[in-house]
């Protein structure tokens, strides 16, 4: 018989290292053309970093994103990062890039001011254009200031870094400290088919709602939430290294026949997102880490909805149907 | 002992010095310099490694590479025409389907093997015409989602011809 | 508001990846590269009485064989406890003990073939359960259970009085979790190509999920200033973790510095599943006082992490999952116990949700449990147990633009479920 239950969950999660301190730099180098090479090496695994790293570098500098190219490929010519972890890239790289778009304002103005015959004072940054407060005709465009600079033998390059701050000691006696500043916040509905006769397992519907604060990019916002689903369906019903773990290991898996990681055919049948963006105060733009957490709701929610659909509490995961059944056999003796 | 193999090649004449236990990934990836095939799992499970071998999606880490002497063998980069991205690539991109891109150049192969022998699916059949490509940043949803719209020809009509068939 | 921010930009590299045109650390090869393959740990826990290489080294096409003694600094990893190649006993199945660099695959598995080492087998132990016990076979020098601040092998956190809080509730639940061993099982199995450039300078093009990270490590292993090493990389085929922990780029690198030829290191995939990092197993016993209204009263939580053979990333990850095993629910009497073990298993890795979503797991199973006990609805005990912006966490952290109750909320719409008017109307604020 297939029975249908519903689970929830409801979970926060710390953006970047725990306990911070974890810096990263961001160089913006303003090419002849009005370009802008960014670096920063931050690895792009699938997560989409290049795209929301430009989109910011964009953002602070008030131009297109197109008008930004990232190199992130080399720890001789690309500026430090920490490590691509702890859902900390979009929120520390962000803080880095704005800092080194403030620098590079800093530098046009610089260089304007020279050009302009006028003080710094005088002149105000916007949308890619240093102009003068008092005639705003007076401008010179980034293209200009790149193409003069270059060949004036000046080097525009902004640069800057962010460091999450460092959280004090912990008391030894209580383990009190500060891990994070920034924390993102999420939830799940799950239904679940769950098949009594073979005791396999179903992701019917999945709704999700998280607070990632401002939503940098959300084609890959999306994507990384999809992949959470994916990567929680499968934490949740399907991955087991060693099934006779602790009492043994010698049933080790060796490939993706015996491991077993979700295919297109385990996606739920019906899938949501919807972002609650609340604005993050020391975030860039308000961003939040993203990129662990969405993988984290699913699990719970499909295990407390596998008890609402048969009233068997799955208390190691994942939910095998060898599992399930051998769980409801036990229930029923048991009535 | 090796062998000369002479195939067709994302529409051109090559000829290569296979050995009898290599399989045709080995010989693009290794011989050829065509490195698009993946190489995931080396055992036929993770798809990877796609080409499209006489108009059918196979696992190129499956094939002994001397069986495909005179065959035609299309991998991702005999796609598009004219500098024009494949609507099935051009579709994975717009619809932010690959996410590190590894298992990507498989699936745009088994997508398109399976579009040009089924150009209106319906949502199940995709799904089960990608389950042999897995995608551990789980990027399916909308994979199979870029796939129906090609199918409903919002991406263009599929280019049919050489560059797929033989 | 925002211009480019919130803006549906495709991926950077996307064009890349529908042509595949994108390169991989794995797709690399370069004129005269050597392959890498090295010799595994076949037991649990193996006493190496003797190593003799040089039949190894008479093969033709091998161009290095290489032991520990051959590796500038042999211990590597954010807790610099793991040996690059295994000393006296290498400590759980599937620990690299020799490397070949050879002209091809089958010419580096002949000279591995010839290798003479004398080896033992050791006791060993699996269950972190039974590696606590007094008697159990040593896995680590320094014991099996992690020591914190030097005295404690108990990390602990202490909020109010549990059992003061245990004395006032309604009902007394308890339950107890595990979640496995998993593999990150990124589709592009990890690889390294090192070479010296014209200037003796090392190359590394690397599957790392963080540049710099490996870069001092390494540095540390080669004894070599950071301008003469340098990592390349940075677009790779999934990572989720696993890519924290350096599984071929020690071993590349010094077989480069050896041989100053290319050298390829190239995972299959079984190497990938069965001897690299992984999100180790855990424990948790979670006791829980409650009220008839759903007020927790008292929480006391025993964490076990079940670590493997090497520290690698497992003491962050239980110092991370510490903080947060609370759960995202105010809870004035709260005690934990957190325990790492170590076992003769491959080392723990970091994996997406790291140290968090396992507690997690565990935390909002057992909040089901105190639902079903009470007999209110799984949205209500969460929505009122739920934080509020200026809170703080367990571990006295502030908490500021707090969504526990609105996220809920917003989830029960999408869901069709309609919450009682009271929750409808609740705020973080």
């Amino acid at each position: 018989m297939i029975k249908r239950g519903r689970g929830i969950s409801s979970i926060y999660y710390p953006t970047g290292f725990n306990g911070g301190g974890d810096p990263d730099h961001v160089s913006l180098r303003l090419k002849s053309d009005g370009t802008i090479d960014m670096t920063n090496a931050t690895c792009e695994m699938g997560q989409g970093f290049k795209s929301v790293a430009c989109q910011m570098v964009a953002e602070a500098l008030g131009v297109s994103e197109e008008v930004i190219n990232i190199d992130n490929s080399n720890t001789d010519t690309c500026a430090f990062s920490m490590d691509t972890a702890g859902s900390r890239s979009t929120y520390i790289v962000g803080l880095a890039s704005i800092n080194a778009a403030q620098d590079l304002i800093k530098q046009m103005k610089m260089y304007a001011a020279a050009m302009l015959s006028c003080d710094i004072s005088e002149l105000e940054y916007a949308e890619g254009k240093v102009f003068k407060k008092s005639n705003t005709s007076e401008q010179l465009t980034l293209a200009e200031i790149g193409s003069g600079a270059t060949y004036s033998g000046k080097f525009l390059m902004g640069h800057d870094g962010f460091l999450p701050p460092v959280a004090p000691p912990r008391e030894p006696g209580t383990g009190f400290t500060e891990p994070s500043r920034s924390m993102a916040w999420g939830a799940s509905v799950i239904d679940v088919d769950v098949d009594t006769e073979t005791g396999v397992v179903e992701v019917v519907n999945l709704f999700n709602c998280y607070d990632i604060g401002t939503v940098i990019n959300p084609l890959s916002a999306e994507g990384q939430v999809d992949g959470g689903n994916v990567q929680g369906i499968g934490m949740a019903l399907f991955e087991d290294l060693s099934p006779d773990y602790p009492v043994s290991i010698e049933k080790y898996t060796s490939d993706f026949t015996d491991y077993i990681i979700p295919t297109s055919k385990d996606i739920p049948l019906n899938s949501q997102i919807e972002f609650f963006e609340n604005y993050d105060p020391y975030g860039p733009f308000g961003a939040k880490g993203c990129g662990e957490m969405v993988t984290n709701t699913q699990p719970p929610a499909i295990i407390n909805a596998i008890y609402d659909a048969v009233g068997v509490w799955v208390d190691s995961l994942p939910a095998t149907p060898e599992k399930i059944l051998r769980l409801l056999a036990d229930n029923k003796k048991s009535i | 002992m090796s062998k000369v193999l002479k195939f067709v090649l994302n529409g051109m004449p090559v000829k290569v010095v296979a050995e009898p236990q290599e399989t045709l990934l080995q010989v693009l990836r290794e011989k050829l310099s065509l490195t698009s095939p993946k190489c995931g799992c080396n055992h036929g499970d993770c798809g990877s490694c796609t080409v499209i071998l006489n108009g059918k999606a196979v696992k190129s880490c499956m094939i002994i590479a001397l069986t495909v002497e005179g065959k035609s063998v299309v991998t991702v980069d005999g796609l598009g025409t004219d500098g024009k991205l494949h609507p099935v690539q051009q579709a994975f991109h717009e619809y932010g389907a690959p996410q590190c891109g590894y298992c990507t150049p498989g699936m745009v192969m088994a997508a398109t093997a399976f579009l040009n022998e089924n150009p209106n699916p319906s949502y199940d059949e995709v799904k089960d015409a990608l389950a042999g490509n897995l995608c551990r940043c789980g990027g399916y949803q909308k994979y199979v989602d870029a796939v129906m719209a090609v199918a409903k020809g919002e991406f263009g009509p599929i280019p049919k011809g050489s560059d797929v068939d033989v | 508001m925002f211009k480019s921010v919130g803006k549906r930009v495709p991926r950077f590299d996307g064009i890349g990846h529908v042509t595949g045109k994108t390169v991989y650390p794995s797709d690399l090869s370069m004129p005269g590269m050597l392959v890498c393959k090295t010799l595994r740990s076949p037991y649990h826990c193996t006493r190496i009485h003797f190593i003799d290489t040089t039949e190894a080294e008479k093969v033709p096409g091998v161009y290095s064989v290489i032991t520990h003694k051959d590796v500038p600094h042999n211990l590597f990893s954010m807790v610099p406890d793991h040996h690059v190649l295994a000393e006296d006993i290498a400590r759980y199945k599937g620990q690299n003990i020799v490397a070949v660099a050879a002209v091809d695959k089958s010419t580096a598995l002949k000279a591995l073939s010839k290798v003479k080492i004398e080896m033992e087998e050791l006791p060993y132990v699996i269950d972190p359960v039974e590696a606590m016990k007094e008697d159990a076979p040593k896995v680590r020098p320094e014991g099996n259970l992690r020591v914190f601040d030097d005295v404690d092998t108990v990390r602990r956190i202490r909020r109010g009085d549990v059992e003061k809080g245990f004395a006032e509730a309604d009902y007394i639940v308890e339950g107890e979790y595990w979640t496995p061993n998993q593999e990150h099982a990124p589709i592009e199995t990890t690889a390294s190509l090192a070479y010296l450039d014209g200037n003796g300078k090392l190359v590394i093009h690397s599957k790392t999920q963080g540049l710099y990270f490996t870069l001092g490590d390494l540095s540390n292993v080669f004894q070599l200033p950071l301008n003469k090493l340098k990592m390349v990389g940075a677009t790779i085929g999934g990572a989720f973790g696993g890519q924290n922990s350096i599984h071929t780029d020690h071993i590349a690198g010094v077989l480069a510095l050896k041989t100053g030829k290319p050298v390829k290191f190239h995972l299959t995939r079984e190497e990938e599943m069965m001897y690299t990092t992984i999100r180790s197993a855990w424990r948790f016993k979670i006791k829980d006082g409650i009220k008839k209204d759903g007020k927790i009263t008292a929480r006391y939580v025993d964490v076990l992490e079940d670590c493997g053979a090497y520290t690698e990333l497992g003491l962050y990850a239980l110092e991370k999952n510490v903080n947060y095993i609370g759960g995202a629910n105010k809870i004035e009497n709260l005690a934990i116990d957190g325990r790492l073990v170590y076992t003769n298993k491959m080392p723990s890795g970091s994996m997406r949700g790291f140290g968090v979503n396992i507690g997690q797991y565990a935390e909002q199973v057992q909040t089901d449990k105190l639902a079903r006990k009470i007999g209110i609805s799984p949205f209500e005990i969460r929505l009122n147990n739920a934080f509020k912006e200026g809170d703080e966490n367990h571990v006295g952290n502030p908490l500021v633009a707090v969504s526990g109750i609105e996220t809920l909320q917003k989830v029960a719409k999408m869901a069709g479920v309609e919450l009682p008017k009271e929750y409808q109307e609740m705020s973080s604020k």
